[in-house]
């Protein structure tokens, strides 16, 4: 039985590993087994087992480190000599930095880390850059593409109108026929929700755009499965076809190209599936999932939906094209024109906020060089015998630079690939945070390109940073080298100069991106407190609420009259309001600041005609307690009620901008207002306060109300935004939204669900998203900037332990240390700071149009900036200062 | 070269156990007479520095069947390890010379 008791296998393999000879082996594995098989006899199991791990481990890790001490000094031997080739020094110097990483882990880490904030930064930035600018867009030539406006012929006009992208089916028509400067002109639109009926039972919302057939050859793309649509399937009252995305194709029908010829109801109406598209492809956004054909589409003079797109042949320039184009007019006296496709779909705000977060990594990666440059620095200080002693060996300078530049190089790579780590969090965290501020963003990732550039960067980065440490202590004093290494004397000169004036950069960097984020932050403050004009905003829910039918299915299914759907939402309010929880509920056409807005210029009876009538008005549909429910001012008059029902008698509210710019002195209520000679009159019945609700920075405007119920056909559509006004919380009101609406009629969603609130928040993304990033940054900035500064003070009692040692012993004031040794870092400070204001001042212009209510050089701003860099450098400093005033005068001597 | 105060312990243990100086029996041997816990690892670094430097000899010879089919490594010491500890015996004694009363009454 005793024979087949053994030592735990992986022990005994622990050690094998660490023992080289036969003679080691036998020797010590031979003993401790001997010495185990005792214990087992004499005791338990598990003790024994103990013990053996023990020794295992310590004969592993003792016979390990022996191994690296005698290694080690046969390989600096050599490498002192430098006699060998590039190669084998290059394997040399990497063997010896992972070495004297290992003993020094904190250095290591740090460093690497620090470069990886860098860099990580930078590619995400730059995985942005080249995602959204530099890609070009998923179509053949797009950079021929371009999408249309129209604008009054007349110049005169012109300048007094925005161009207007939106055109009717009819003007398709004709400029499709009429020109001759662009190879094709196509037209789609309706990029609003719509409703997919699978030919099983399930329902779902989808986005899907009509086409006309000309799209998807103009776009120069086919389909992946199927075929294009044909100019006949343009036509009225030819059958519906439509095409899938790839996406819909995989996800509702599994991938089967028996897909093709099955029929979709679509809003109600028959579709015949024509063709899948590739993966790649999405127009005009990825969020639209299907394309159908103009057969069914609205063409009426009237109806302004569609957006039309245009190819320029080859070898035409825009230049002439847009020249040519603005010569032609066209019914109703207007003219196209047009810009890159490109350019709408990145949009043009995309280039200053990508403007600013390139400065603003750019900045952070100095920051982060001049504190890896000035880290390295210390460390070669800290280096100086062995430098020295490969320089007595005969290892020539060039030799010596090479190693420092070849380990600060193999650092910044480190770097680079936990930044390429950090990136893609960052990017993704980036995405998370506010989509919807990138355009393109779901193509926005790590690609090739980016970690070439990436790795690029790292090299660039790893060469600046250990330049001037490897020139710096590449020059060995042969004797005071020695000796210092020994005993540690005052700083040298050249290296402290250069020290100096990273710390000083890192602290003018590290302002610049406190100012900036400052003034995002305090720009962030102006728009959420700026007066929306609703007092109730924090009470208030909104949402989407879709009837059945509507869109492409208008005259349809069981909403399909105004009086349905007016009993639908009368009902609805009806049972809202007799919930105790719910103040008020009413509707509205547009959710608050969102997207889009109607406008109208107006005529007022017995006014001049042009009162209004150059000027658009902002124009809202509501219902009645619209304004008790929001909490808006009514300063004349009324609101609505359930009296104004006449269809021969409508009503309209008027703001107080548009009494006080039209007008002029003459008593508003019941006055009558039009918007246009062939429309009805409507009675002015209320005047009430100004809102914002297209966005919070923008000026007052004229706006106008209409009541629901009335109108030629009536207001009441298939898709209204409902607003419930609570007396507490306002999402308490969902549920009883929910149960209320299942009671009516189940088939009915809601979407977009939101406190009016939480609407506003979003409205201002785009300054909220940059103020966090900015101080990100500027927090980030400021630690390595103090740190900086800190380790300097840190260095110089190091340096001069000595001898503060000798002046404590002799009676010195702590103060008078604590002033000497702090001064240096005071200097400093107030050189960067003043470098900082002159950098601030350039770089806040690249802020400029982020700011609302706040001036690029807002003196208070740089004035805390200022104090706060100021008072956390001196704290930084003071940490190591203080720790030199309690030096022990006998022990700080026998140290030096 | 002058010898660690381990090292001289060790060179003694092997003295005293003549043929049968080997790992185990090295540890019992200083255990019992300096009445201190031995390091195996240290022990084992030791063997291979001492051999190293020349002062001790290593021979495989088969051992007990408890040792998993491995032999003893028994160590033997040379001349000049003779002479090391004679040379660190008498440095000791040299620096030792006229101390005593320091130390009479304190053991």
């Amino acid at each position: 039985m005793a024979a087949k008791i053994k030592p735990p296998g992986l022990a005994v393999r622990l050690m094998e590993g660490a023992l080289r000879s036969e003679v080691q082996r036998h020797g010590v594995i031979g003993d401790l087994t001997e010495e185990y098989m005792n214990r087992r006899g004499a005791g338990s199991r598990l003790a024994a087992d103990l013990w053996f791990y023990r020794q295992a481990l310590l004969v592993h890790w003792r016979f390990r480190s022996e191994a690296r001490r005698i290694g080690s000094v046969r390989c600096d031997s050599n490498k002192y000599a430098g006699a060998s080739g590039i190669r084998e020094d290059m394997v040399g110097d990497l063997g010896f930095l992972f070495r004297r990483l290992l003993n020094r882990p904190l250095f290591g880490l740090s460093t690497v880390f620090t470069l990886a904030l860098g860099i990580g930064a930078c590619t995400a930035v730059f995985s942005l850059v080249s995602s959204i600018l530099l890609r070009p867009l998923p179509y053949s030539d797009p950079e021929r593409l371009v999408t249309m406006f129209k604008r009054p012929f007349d110049p005169e006009e012109a300048r007094m109108y925005d161009p207007y992208p939106y055109f009717t089916y009819p003007e398709h028509e004709y400029w499709r026929e009429n020109q001759d400067v662009f190879k094709s002109l196509a037209v789609y639109g309706g990029t609003g929700r719509m409703r997919i009926i699978n030919f099983g039972e399930a329902v779902d919302q989808l986005r899907g755009v009509v086409v006309s057939a000309d799209l998807f050859p103009t776009l120069g793309v086919h389909p992946f499965l199927g075929r294009a649509f044909r100019h006949e399937e343009d036509e009225l009252g030819v059958g519906g076809v439509i095409v899938l995305s790839h996406q819909l194709w995989m996800t509702r029908f599994q991938g089967d190209p028996n897909v093709l010829g099955q029929s979709i109801t679509v809003d109600g109406m028959p579709f015949n599936v024509i063709g899948v598209m590739a993966r790649d492809f999405s127009f005009p956004d990825p969020e639209v999932l299907f394309w159908v054909s103009m057969a069914t589409a609205i063409r009426t003079p009237n109806n302004n939906y569609l957006k039309m797109v245009g190819r320029l042949p080859v070898g035409v320039d825009p230049e002439t094209a847009r020249a040519r184009v603005a010569s032609l007019e066209g019914s109703g006296g207007v003219c196209l024109g047009f810009s890159t496709l490109k350019e709408e779909v990145i949009g043009s705000d995309i280039q200053g906020l990508l403007g600013l977060l390139a400065t603003a990594v750019v900045t952070v990666l100095i920051i982060v060089c001049t504190n890896v440059a000035s880290l390295l620095l210390s460390e070669s200080a800290s280096r100086r015998t062995e430098i020295t002693i490969r320089a007595i060996l005969g290892a020539g300078r060039a030799r010596l630079v090479r190693q420092l530049i070849t380990e600060a190089t193999v650092l910044s790579l480190l770097g680079a690939v936990l930044g390429i780590g950090l990136a893609v969090l960052f990017t993704k965290g980036l995405l998370w945070v506010n989509p919807d501020l990138f355009p393109r963003h779901e193509e926005i990732g790590i690609h090739v390109g980016v970690l070439v550039f990436s790795l690029g960067l790292a090299l660039v980065v790893g060469f600046s940073v250990g330049v001037i440490p490897a020139l710096q202590s590449s020059r060995p004093n042969l004797v005071g080298g020695l000796v210092s290494g020994v005993r540690g004397v005052t700083r040298g000169g050249g290296r402290g100069r250069v020290r100096d004036l990273l710390v000083a950069t890192q602290t003018a960097m590290a302002f610049t991106l406190i100012v900036g984020a400052g003034l995002l932050i305090n720009s962030f403050v102006r728009q959420w407190t700026n007066p929306t004009g609703f007092s109730a905003a924090d009470k208030v829910l909104a949402m989407n609420v879709k009837l059945p039918g509507g869109g492409m299915g208008e005259g349809i299914g069981r909403y399909a009259t105004h009086q349905l759907r007016l009993d639908f939402f009368e009902n609805l309010i009806d049972r809202l309001k007799a919930n105790p929880a719910i103040r008020s509920a009413t509707l509205t056409s547009r959710l608050p600041f969102s997207q889009g807005r109607s406008e109208l210029p107006i005529q007022i009876e017995g006014l001049p005609a042009d009162a209004g009538a150059r000027n658009r008005t902002r124009i809202f549909v509501i219902a009645p307690e619209y304004f008790t429910t929001m909490g808006v001012q009514i300063l004349r008059g009324r609101e609505f009620n359930a009296r104004d029902r006449d269809p021969n008698d409508p009503v309209i509210i008027i703001n107080q901008i548009l009494v006080n710019r039209y007008f002029q002195g003459v008593e508003p209520l019941g006055r009558r207002i039009r918007f246009g000679d062939e429309r009805p009159w409507l009675t002015v019945v209320g005047v009430v306060a100004a809102t914002r609700q297209t966005s919070i920075t923008e000026e007052y405007v004229p706006q106008v109300y209409l009541n629901y119920v009335q109108g030629e056909r009536g207001f009441a559509h298939h898709g209204m935004v409902l607003l419930v006004g609570t007396t507490s919380s306002p999402h308490t009101a969902a549920p009883v939204v929910r149960s209320t609406l299942a009671d009516i009629d189940p088939g009915v969603p809601i979407s977009n669900l939101a406190s009016l609130k939480s609407l506003i928040l979003t409205s201002i993304g785009e300054v909220t998203f940059l103020g966090l990033l900015v101080s990100f940054f500027g927090f980030v900035a400021l630690l390595l900037a103090l740190q900086g500064v800190s380790a300097l003070v840190s260095q110089a009692v190091t340096h001069r332990t000595r001898e503060i040692g000798i002046r404590l012993a002799l009676g010195a004031k702590p103060r008078d240390i604590i002033l000497e040794v702090t001064l240096r870092s005071f200097y400093l400070t107030v050189l960067g700071l003043a470098a900082g204001i002159l950098a601030a001042f350039w770089a806040v212009e690249l802020l400029r149009s982020f700011l609302f209510e706040i001036s690029p050089w807002d003196i208070p701003t740089f004035g805390i900036a200022l104090l706060l860099l100021a008072t956390s450098a001196m704290v930084a400093s003071l940490v190591p200062a203080l720790r030199a005033t309690r030096l022990d005068p006998l022990r700080s001597l026998s140290k030096g | 070269m002058a010898l660690g105060e381990f090292e001289q312990l060790v060179l003694l243990a092997v003295l005293h156990l003549g043929n049968e100086a080997y790992g185990i029996e090295i540890v019992d041997a200083i255990e019992e007479r300096v009445r201190r816990t031995v390091s195996r690892s240290s022990l084992y670094i030791t063997f291979d520095r001492l051999e190293s430097k020349g002062y001790l000899t290593s021979q495989l010879r088969n051992g007990e069947d408890t040792r998993g089919g491995r032999m003893r490594r028994y160590v033997k010491t040379t001349p000049e390890g003779l002479r090391a500890l004679q040379e660190s015996r008498e440095a000791l004694l040299g620096m030792w010379h006229g101390l005593e009363p320091l130390f009479e009454g304190n053991n």
